[in-house]
């Protein structure tokens, strides 16, 4: 077993000389209560996010094919593949304990008009406003002017104690540049941006404690 | 929701509140408050407030479901509330909010859950069962509760 560092008083770990993933034998990325190893080589919770990729990128593969066949057959897959990746954002939350309190929260501004966040979802005692992308726009046009409205609602409906989170299961980090640049500095402050299901999971794991 | 099956729900719907209780009339009013995929209902009482019934259809295009939302106000406008931020505190029991002059709510108050009810026209047996029970819930539940906030000093 590596050495460790330890507090003499309390006898108890402090810190440790290598990271998780290199020690062989720990059992659930020294997570034991977020996560559990039926295996004893990687977590459910891994394996999560391994279905979620592949199963995004299996809906993304039909889009490419129908667009092939017509535009109405692409625009169709299209909204199918946004339903999965939301899909996929709902088993990975509830796969880390996070409980799915609403869908399609209204939220309103005078910036952004009436608008739609997909979830309110609980973690421990964290409520956080989450909308689900598959990207973000990589142009300036009208599905960033959409975007830029949800969040700018959502900054001003959600409650203080709310946090406000935009997950894309892939960004290019200059579309991600583009969304803060057309926001208002309140929304830039307040909004949270997780791009890719593995920091999705990082992320709501980080607010269980 | 696509739009056939839209029209249909709205269609049924119209004939379920006008059975219901017929002082329950389309709502056409401008507020920023509306939201452009639902459909209301409004009943005014002069004096007492207007009473509201949202038929709030999901806006996807790829999603077949709607749920209800219901409320009140008595500023002569249509509630400038949103229902997210009364979900917690509503759902223990016996909590009113009859002292509020705006409110809005979903129907999960009463079903202990965030509701929404698949819509699929090409499955007419299911969509009669669903509205079977929307029909139930709006007289055994809603109305009632609305109509005692406007009977509420």
């Amino acid at each position: 077993m590596p050495a460790g560092f330890t507090d003499a008083e309390g006898a108890s770990a402090l810190g440790s000389d290598s990271a998780p993933s290199v020690r062989k034998y720990l059992y659930a990325n020294a997570n034991p209560i977020g996560n559990i190893d039926p295996s004893g080589r990687v977590t459910l919770i891994e394996t999560m996010v391994v279905t979620a990729i592949d199963t995004t990128l299996n809906a993304l593969a039909r889009v490419s094919v129908a667009w092939v066949t017509s535009a109405a057959a692409g625009g169709a897959a299209l909204a199918r593949f946004g339903a999965v990746v939301e899909e996929q954002v709902v088993e990975l939350s509830e796969g880390v304990g996070a409980q799915i309190l609403q869908k399609n929260i209204e939220v309103i501004s005078r910036l952004g008009g009436p608008r739609q966040i997909d979830f309110l979802i609980k973690i421990s005692n964290r409520l956080i406003y989450l909308e689900s992308k598959a990207s973000l726009p990589n142009r300036a046009g009208p599905a960033l002017t959409r975007l830029v409205g949800q969040i700018e609602s959502a900054v001003e409906s959600a409650p203080a104690e709310a946090e406000i989170t935009i997950f894309a299961a892939n960004a290019e980090e200059a579309a991600l540049d583009r969304v803060y640049a057309s926001l208002s500095d309140g929304a830039v402050v307040r909004v949270n941006f997780i791009v890719g299901y593995a920091n999705l999971v990082t992320y709501l794991q980080s607010l269980e404690f | 929701m696509n739009a056939k099956d839209r029209r249909l729900l709205i269609t049924r719907f119209k004939e379920i509140v006008a059975k219901t209780d017929p002082q329950f009339l389309p709502f056409n009013g401008a507020s920023p408050y509306v939201f452009p995929s639902h459909l209301y209902f409004s009943y005014e009482r002069p004096g007492r407030g207007m009473l509201f019934l949202d038929l709030s259809i999901n806006q996807k295009s790829d999603k077949s479901d709607f749920t209800l939302q219901f409320g009140w106000s008595r500023l002569g406008r249509f509630p400038e509330v949103l229902s997210v931020h009364y979900y917690m505190d509503d759902l223990a029991a016996g909590i009113r909010r009859y002292s509020q002059p705006e409110y809005m709510q979903r129907v999960m108050m009463f079903l202990g859950r965030d509701t929404w009810w698949c819509f699929d026209g090409s499955n007419p047996e299911q969509c009669e069962e669903v509205l079977k029970v929307v029909e139930d819930i709006l007289r055994a539940k809603i109305i009632p509760y609305l109509v005692g906030a406007l009977e509420h000093e």
